[in-house]
Order: C-alpha cells, then sequence, then structure tokens
C-alpha cells in the first residue's frame, strides 16, 4: 500500500518514437505544484516528495507540440514516454506510440497542422513529397498526389469517403482542415479497405483520440493575416472520461480581397463556418461507439478578372498586365461570380472486440449542397447558374483478425440540379449505387513483412439528363461496372538503420458522371466540355520502390520512385476548332480516353547540421505521357523542391522552444508541354521565400504559442502552372501572418 | 445492449434512399440570347441582319441571314434580341434597355461603312440599341457586332465606339458578311 504521506517519487524516461533513442532537454512540468524538471542525457526525469493525488503533466521539447498527460500518482511510478510522431495519449499513463507513420504513408505533424489551421486542406498537404494543389486562386484547389487527382483521389474523412462535386478543379474539398488531428496520405493495402474511385493514392484525415482526462480541455488557434486582411480562429473543447469521451470544435474565417504583388484580386474573399462535434462510448472493454458530425459551410469570390466570355476576350485578356475589373480599392465584398457550399456529415461507428477478431460496422450519411452564381442580367446574379445537391450514404461491415480484414461495403450517391437556375445543367442527375468487398492480409515473416489485397466493386448508376440538341427533352442512361483491385506489397528492413518496400497495385474506377454525361459552358475552365458516352472504365498498374532510413545518425533519408501505367486514361482534350455561338467562338474540351504512363518520385531528406541547426528538403516530379498520342499529359505538376533551414533553441529570455524557419519553395516551368494542350504556355519557373519565429510563452498556467511570419518575403510576381487563376493574373504577393496556439 | 441483427446492408441503405435519379423536368431558360436581329430602314425599305444559334452551346452551326445592302445609304438601325429556345420566341431587347448603364453594342467593319450611335443611357453614354449605318461604294464587307456586359464606358474612345479599353464580358460577339452593291 503506498503510503500516505508526500514522500512519493515520480520519475521516467522520455526517448524518440522512431528509434528509441533518449531524448534531452525535454521539459516536464507539473501544474498543480508547479515544478518543473529536464530530461538528461540519458532521456531521464525525476520528481520526489510528491503528495498522492492526480496531477496534470505539460511534456514540452522542440519541435514537438506541447502534451498533456494526467497522472494518477498513488505510489512510486515510473513513467515511459514516447515523443515525435506519438500518436495515442491512452488512460493510464502508458505512452507507447503503436502506430509509428508506416512506410510508404506520409503524414502532417500536429505541428504543421497547428501553423497551417489558416490553409484549405489542399495548401496544407501540397507541403508533402511528390504533392500538389490544382486550384483556382488561393483558396480554392484540390490536392494533387503523384499527378492523380479529382476523381483519381479519394478523400476520407473520420472513416467516411468524402463524397461532393470533386470532378470539377475549380471545386475545393468540404473538410476543415481543424477538424483533423492527423492528416496522412497513404496506399497499399489501407487504401484497399476503402470504396471510392481513387488510383492509388487516398488522403486521410483523423479527428485523433481524445486523452483520458476528467477536465475539460481544449485548444485554441487563432491566426491573421495582412495578405486578404483576414482570420482564422478555431476552437476546440473535449473531455475525457473512463468509458466516454466528446469533443466539440468549430472554425471561423472572413477573408477580403486578394492581393497579387502589383494589383488586387478583386472579387477574391472568402467565409467559412465550419462545426464538428463527436462523443464515445465504451462499453466493458469489448464494445465500442462513436458518433461524429461535420458540418462545413463556405462562400468563395472568384476573382472577376478570371470569368471572361469567348476567345476574343480570353486572348486580350492574356495580353494584359492588370486583368480585367481591376480596382485598386480593398473590399470584403463577395459579388458574383461566386460559390457557396454547404456539407453535412454524419457518421455512426459500432466496434466489437471478440476472441474471433473484431467487428466494426459504420454507417454515414453526407448532404452536400453546391451553388455557383455567375454574372448575369436582370437581376439574375442572385440566381445560381448551378445548383447541385448530393445526398450519399455509406454502410460497411468490417471484420479482422490478426493481420486478415475483410469487408462489405455500400456507397449509395443521389445528384440532382435543384430546378432554380434557369440555366440547362451542366451536370445531369443521377443515383449510383456501388457495392464492394475488400480482402487485405497482413503477415510479418522476419524482417520481410507482406501485405496482399484485392477488392470488388460493382456500381451501377441511372442518369437522367436534358438532351444536348433542341428542343431539350429529358433523356436517360443505365449503366453499370465491375472494378476490381489488386495488391501485393514487400517491404523489409535492411539493417536497423534501412527499410526499403516494393509495391505494386492494379485498379480500376468507371468513368466518372462528368467525364461522360457533362454539357456545357464550364467556367472553370473558360471552355465549353462535352462528355463522351463512349467511355469505358479506366484502369491503372502502379508500382512503387521506396527506400528509407538513416545515412547516419544526423542524416536522414526517404526516396521514392514510381511508374503508373494506364489502359483507358481519361482526359479531357481541348479540341482544335472553336465552338460558334452568339457570345462568339469558344474553345471546346471533350473527354477522350488513351493510354498513359507516368513516371515519377519523390524524396525528402533531413539533415542535422548541428544541435540547434537542422535541414529539410523536399522534391517531387512527375513525368506524365499520353502514349497513344505521343502527347504530354496536361496540368501535371512540374519539378517542385522545397528547402527548409530550421533554427532552434530551448530557451531565450521569457521564452521557450524559440525557433526561426526559413523556407524556399522552387517551381519549375512544366517543359513536358505541347501548344495543342492549351491557351497559353506554361508560366516560368519560380522561387519563393518564407520566414517564421515561433516562441512559447514561460511561466503561468497558460502558455501561448505565437509565431509570426512573412510569406513571399521579396513579394515575388510569379503564377503557377495547376493555378487556373495564371491565366488572367499573378499569384499572391507578400503575406505577414500572425498566429496563436493555446492549449488549456 | 447487442446489437448485431444483421439486416442486408444494402436494403437498408436503400430503404433510406430513392432508388431513380430525380427527373430532370422542362428545361425552362429565361435569360439565353439565341437570336440578334438588326433591321435596316432607309427610305421606307427594310433590310435585315439575323444571327440565330438555336442550341446555344451545342455542336450546331448558327444560321446567318444577310440581306443585300445598297451602296453610299443611310440606314437607320436597331436591334432586337429573342429566346427562341422558348416557344413562343421570347423578346429579350428591354433587359438590355432597362441595364442600360450596363451593356453597350461596339460596331467594327472591314470595309467603308460607318456607324455612329443614336441612343444614351441614363449617364450620356451610348448603348447601341438604335444606330446609324452610312455605307460607302459597292464591296464586299465583314461587320462584328458586340455587346459588351458592364463595360468601362468612361475609358477612352469607348463612348466614341472604340472597343479596345471598353473591357467588360462580352454576351454577344456576331460577325456578318455583307454584300454592299
Amino acid at each position: 500500500m503506498a503510503a500516505q504521506t508526500c514522500l512519493l517519487t515520480l520519475d521516467g524516461r522520455v526517448t524518440d518514437s522512431h528509434d528509441q533513442s533518449p531524448m534531452e532537454d525535454v521539459s516536464i512540468y507539473i501544474t498543480e505544484v508547479g515544478a518543473e524538471q529536464w530530461t538528461d542525457a540519458r532521456g531521464k526525469f525525476s520528481f520526489e516528495n510528491l503528495c498522492p493525488g492526480t496531477y496534470h503533466a505539460l511534456v514540452q521539447h522542440i519541435g514537438c507540440p506541447s502534451e498533456r498527460i494526467l497522472i494518477e500518482l498513488f505510489a512510486d511510478t515510473t513513467l515511459s514516454l514516447t515523443l515525435e510522431h506519438h500518436e495515442n495519449m491512452l488512460h493510464e499513463v502508458d505512452v507507447h506510440d503503436e502506430h509509428e507513420q508506416a512506410i510508404n504513408e506520409q503524414r502532417l505533424s500536429v505541428l504543421t497542422l497547428d501553423n497551417s489551421a489558416a490553409k484549405s486542406l489542399a495548401a496544407s498537404v501540397s507541403g508533402l513529397a511528390g504533392v500538389s494543389m490544382l486550384g483556382n486562386g488561393a483558396d480554392i484547389g484540390l490536392p494533387v498526389v503523384h499527378g492523380l487527382s479529382g476523381n483519381r483521389l479519394t478523400l476520407v474523412n473520420n472513416g467516411v469517403v468524402h463524397t461532393g462535386q470533386q470532378w470539377g478543379a475549380d471545386h475545393s474539398p468540404e473538410i476543415d482542415l481543424n477538424s483533423a488531428s492527423k492528416v496522412s496520405i497513404v496506399s497499399g493495402a489501407a487504401a484497399m479497405r476503402y470504396p471510392g474511385t481513387h488510383m492509388g493514392g487516398i488522403v486521410i484525415l483523423e479527428s485523433g483520440p481524445i486523452p483520458f482526462d476528467p477536465h475539460i480541455h481544449g485548444k485554441i488557434r487563432s491566426t491573421a493575416e495582412s495578405n486578404g486582411r483576414g482570420g482564422t480562429f478555431n476552437g476546440q473543447l473535449y473531455k475525457g472520461l473512463e468509458t466516454l469521451q466528446w469533443r466539440v470544435g468549430g472554425t471561423l474565417k472572413h477573408y477580403g480581397d486578394r492581393r497579387a504583388p502589383k494589383y488586387f484580386l478583386n472579387n477574391t474573399g472568402m467565409r467559412q463556418a465550419h462545426a464538428n462535434a463527436e462523443l464515445r462510448k465504451q462499453w466493458d472493454n469489448t464494445l465500442e461507439w462513436e458518433g461524429k458530425y461535420n458540418f462545413f459551410s463556405a462562400q468563395y469570390g472568384v476573382m472577376r478578372g478570371s470569368h471572361i466570355g469567348n476567345l476574343t476576350d480570353l486572348e486580350s485578356a492574356f495580353s494584359r498586365e492588370v486583368p480585367f475589373f481591376t480596382d485598386s480599392v480593398f473590399s470584403y465584398e463577395i459579388e458574383a461570380p461566386r460559390q457557396w457550399v454547404q456539407h453535412h456529415q454524419l457518421k455512426s461507428g459500432l466496434k466489437k472486440h471478440t476472441a474471433f477478431g473484431t467487428l466494426e460496422w459504420y454507417i454515414a450519411g453526407q448532404r452536400d449542397q453546391r451553388r455557383e452564381y455567375d454574372v448575369r442580367r436582370s437581376g439574375r446574379s442572385d440566381i445560381p447558374a448551378l445548383s447541385l445537391l448530393q445526398y450519399s450514404i455509406q454502410n460497411e461491415l468490417l471484420w479482422s483478425n490478426n493481420g486478415l480484414e475483410t469487408g462489405y461495403q455500400f456507397l449509395g450517391r443521389n445528384n440532382w440540379n435543384v430546378p432554380e437556375t434557369g440555366i440547362t445543367p451542366l451536370l445531369p442527375n443521377f443515383t449510383a449505387f456501388t457495392n464492394g468487398g475488400f480482402v487485405a492480409l497482413d503477415h510479418s515473416m522476419g524482417i520481410y513483412d507482406l501485405e496482399f489485397g484485392a477488392r470488388y466493386d460493382y456500381t451501377f448508376r441511372s442518369i437522367a439528363k436534358l438532351s444536348n440538341s433542341v428542343p431539350r427533352v429529358p433523356v436517360y442512361y443505365d449503366d453499370n461496372y465491375h472494378n476490381l483491385s489488386l495488391l501485393g506489397r514487400v517491404s523489409r528492413n535492411l539493417g536497423d538503420k534501412w527499410q526499403m518496400l516494393a509495391e505494386s497495385s492494379l485498379r480500376q474506377r468507371p468513368p466518372e458522371i462528368n467525364e461522360m454525361y457533362s454539357f456545357g459552358l464550364h467556367q472553370g475552365v473558360s471552355g465549353i466540355e462535352e462528355g463522351n458516352l463512349e467511355l469505358k472504365q479506366e484502369s491503372g498498374l502502379k508500382s512503387t520502390l521506396q527506400l528509407r532510413g538513416k545515412v547516419n545518425e544526423k542524416f536522414h533519408l526517404d526516396v521514392r520512385a514510381y511508374t503508373h501505367f494506364f489502359d483507358g486514361y481519361i482526359y479531357l482534350q481541348p479540341q482544335q476548332t472553336f465552338r460558334l455561338t452568339i457570345r462568339g467562338a469558344f474553345p471546346v474540351f471533350t473527354y477522350e480516353q488513351c493510354d498513359a504512363r507516368l513516371l515519377g518520385s519523390d524524396a525528402v531528406i533531413k539533415y542535422e547540421l548541428s544541435e540547434h541547426l537542422n535541414f529539410e528538403s523536399t522534391w517531387g516530379y512527375v513525368y506524365g505521357m499520353n502514349t497513344t498520342e505521343d502527347l504530354p499529359l496536361n496540368f501535371m505538376p512540374p519539378l517542385n523542391i522545397q528547402n527548409n533551414l530550421g533554427y532552434e533553441i530551448p530557451q531565450w529570455k521569457n521564452w521557450r522552444n524559440v525557433n526561426v524557419s526559413v523556407m524556399h519553395r522552387y517551381s519549375a516551368q512544366q517543359w513536358n508541354w505541347d501548344a495543342s494542350l492549351d491557351l497559353i504556355a506554361p508560366p516560368e519557373s519560380y522561387h519563393l521565400f518564407d520566414i517564421h519565429l515561433g516562441a512559447t510563452l514561460k511561466g503561468g498556467n497558460f502558455k501561448p504559442k505565437f509565431r509570426v511570419g512573412i510569406e513571399n518575403i521579396f513579394n515575388t510576381s510569379y503564377r503557377d502552372y495547376l493555378n487556373r487563376q495564371r491565366y488572367f493574373a499573378d499569384a499572391l504577393g507578400r503575406n505577414f501572418t500572425l498566429s496563436w496556439v493555446q492549449n488549456f | 445492449m447487442k446489437i448485431f441483427k444483421l439486416l442486408p446492408l444494402a436494403l437498408v441503405s436503400v430503404v433510406l434512399f430513392s432508388c431513380e435519379p430525380n427527373d430532370p423536368g422542362h428545361d425552362h431558360v429565361e435569360e439565353l440570347i439565341t437570336t440578334l436581329n438588326v433591321d435596316l430602314e432607309s427610305g421606307g425599305s427594310t433590310v435585315t441582319l439575323n444571327f440565330q444559334d438555336a442550341d446555344g452551346d451545342g455542336g450546331n452551326a448558327p444560321v446567318i441571314t444577310v440581306d443585300k445592302l445598297a451602296a453610299n445609304t443611310t440606314y437607320t438601325g436597331s436591334i432586337t434580341l429573342f429566346n427562341a429556345s422558348e416557344t413562343p420566341a421570347e423578346e429579350l431587347t428591354a433587359e438590355i434597355f432597362d441595364e442600360a448603364e450596363d451593356h453597350q453594342f461596339f460596331f467594327a467593319t472591314t470595309g467603308a461603312s460607318m456607324f455612329a450611335y443614336s441612343d444614351q443611357d441614363n449617364n450620356g453614354n451610348p448603348v447601341g440599341l438604335s444606330f446609324e449605318l452610312t455605307t460607302g461604294d459597292a464591296g464586299m464587307e465583314s461587320y462584328t457586332i458586340t455587346l459588351r456586359h458592364q463595360p468601362e464606358k468612361s475609358a477612352t474612345g469607348v463612348s466614341g465606339g472604340d472597343i479596345s479599353n471598353a473591357g467588360g464580358e462580352t454576351d454577344i460577339e456576331v460577325v456578318f458578311d455583307v454584300t454592299v452593291e
């Protein structure tokens, strides 16, 4: 029995979760006692003469987000703590990280997420190797992973496949980055498990565990930015009891016109309001339930000068120094053209652990509503030009045991055009049902880890649209597809410092609704888009080789190379003749199919120059060819390189964890290009520089973390190949940022 | 509470969901301009230039009909706009007229013809629904008639009919190949 006098000892050791090496200079601060200890060179710390009771300890280290742990101290206790890529701070006090970042998974650390609180999902993941952003302006964009985006990339938000209108490059995913504490990009068996039409890459967002702590805790993240004169505010509250945990949170964003170095990008303001709530309950150690609700709403202004009419207008826009409709006056007003989107997601999940394995049942519903407003005559600018409403439901049953996972999934979607627009819709009404099942097997054999996966999906769709020709009458279509996926993967440890991975996966996807049935002027591409009824399903075979490890203690390397062969690659081809309408001539884009080949490589290099100085470099490149026509694939990301130099000291005056980082980004000109593919040549290569200074304030119970920064320090004028706004205007100029993160 | 009454999951989901897509319904397109009609009147008789693109963005080529014009004649011109995708065809000229400050027609020619505005919006700037056309000697010419939405009428040359600095969005751009004889 523990003594009831105050003679208890709390000690322990802190190690790095990657390689179990001891971590020095980790601060352990016990709130109730106001005492702080620092770990020594062996990672050890010790508190003595403590009274029995409950303590909140704050664990902090350079480069790691601070973490709270709850300690129930009734006897001498020794803690074993791991930091970096930590995941779970569960129950008792054992904090071993079970889910180290797996090979072929890339993750945004909590620290990066805190620093990216003001950014969109696509913008924040674009810092990872092999990932870019395809978009229209600063705030509207989709992630591109290894050259794949839109219909070829699946986003999974808290276990639910995100459904919306991701076929458009000018449609951002309706996911609040701030509702996630873990964002990762995965392939392999983890990718096999989800339904959806991806071709090898998945972006997974999870809200993360709720730490066990009977007191209410929370987090605030707030950022102010000079470019756009706006700010972002995110707050979360959570509470973790023994068998019941909850979390609620919300985000608000308010921005006005953004600015390129030489002029305002008028009408690029943005408003966002999001909310998330979750509740988890456990019964008798074998049954758990969780309910999650996410709400996303946003209004985006589309730059007025980028909504240009016919070919004559386009050509005169291309030659202008300053875009049409540029005003020297800043405004928060958002007028047409603009986008308004609202998304609800509700999920219920049940998990039962039995002697024969774990059984899980998830059911989720989503409602996605998108209205796009154009500049129209006679007061019709307030009537949407595109009004889409989509409901989806997902239902899945999974069973896993000892490395074997199998499941059955149902995904249903119902999409329709709300009849308020007065314009023939670009996308038809449809229902789509997918029934699918998968098997994934993970097996370790000594230094080898093998994974196999197989998946089959049957999709049935019904389409109802108005005919392309006049008189416009309803026409109906049905189609169905069988899609097969296979995966084989071997990873192996080479010594104790290196890991190697070889993976090959076959995936198939049906031609998407927009690729087959869309018709009309799509302002997002400044042209008329026409679907193709003849399209067949697309198949892709991707083979990846990855090597990661330590050259020496200071030098980490992670390199990956891949080939991706497609049969039936679906793409948008510009036609060589223009369409004449009463508004003049318009470029026409039709969906075609070809054989294609993508070859790519990306790498992350980390080097510790000294105890306080570290360097990280990220490279990514993909080379895409349409091998049927012997032409480049359009809108592939060009070579990009990102370098980061960071300097950090444990303390300075009243501040702790003081860090300065300088980031350099280089984007090459896309040289794999043909004049028949685009209206203007790809923009020139550019260099951008950012600098940030951050620190945590010492003393008191609240330890706020501040960060100031300048993005695009030199106010460089540039245009990015993957940003559709480049036809009309430069990208963002200098931006001063100030952010505050507070855990409590 | 033990949960697993394993109903077929597909069935559960389908019950909550309608199987058939919503009917697209009647397409009531209000503001589409399909037809530009130019009436040129001189000495009691009228000749007409007409551009009609019934299927809008669709692939069917527009139908352009052009009457012959007399040389060295001054015509009083008027433009009317229609939406022929509706039955009966709806005249939309009034929509331009009601938003006169936001619209201006521009006339360009490859030959000797001259255009002059005969109407004005509330700010004293031209609109172009009414104009005067003076033809020169006989020959073949191309007239380009452009309607700009929200042009900058106060920019240099714009109110005189020079489109170079006008800006705005092109709502109409049609080319008529005419014979002046």
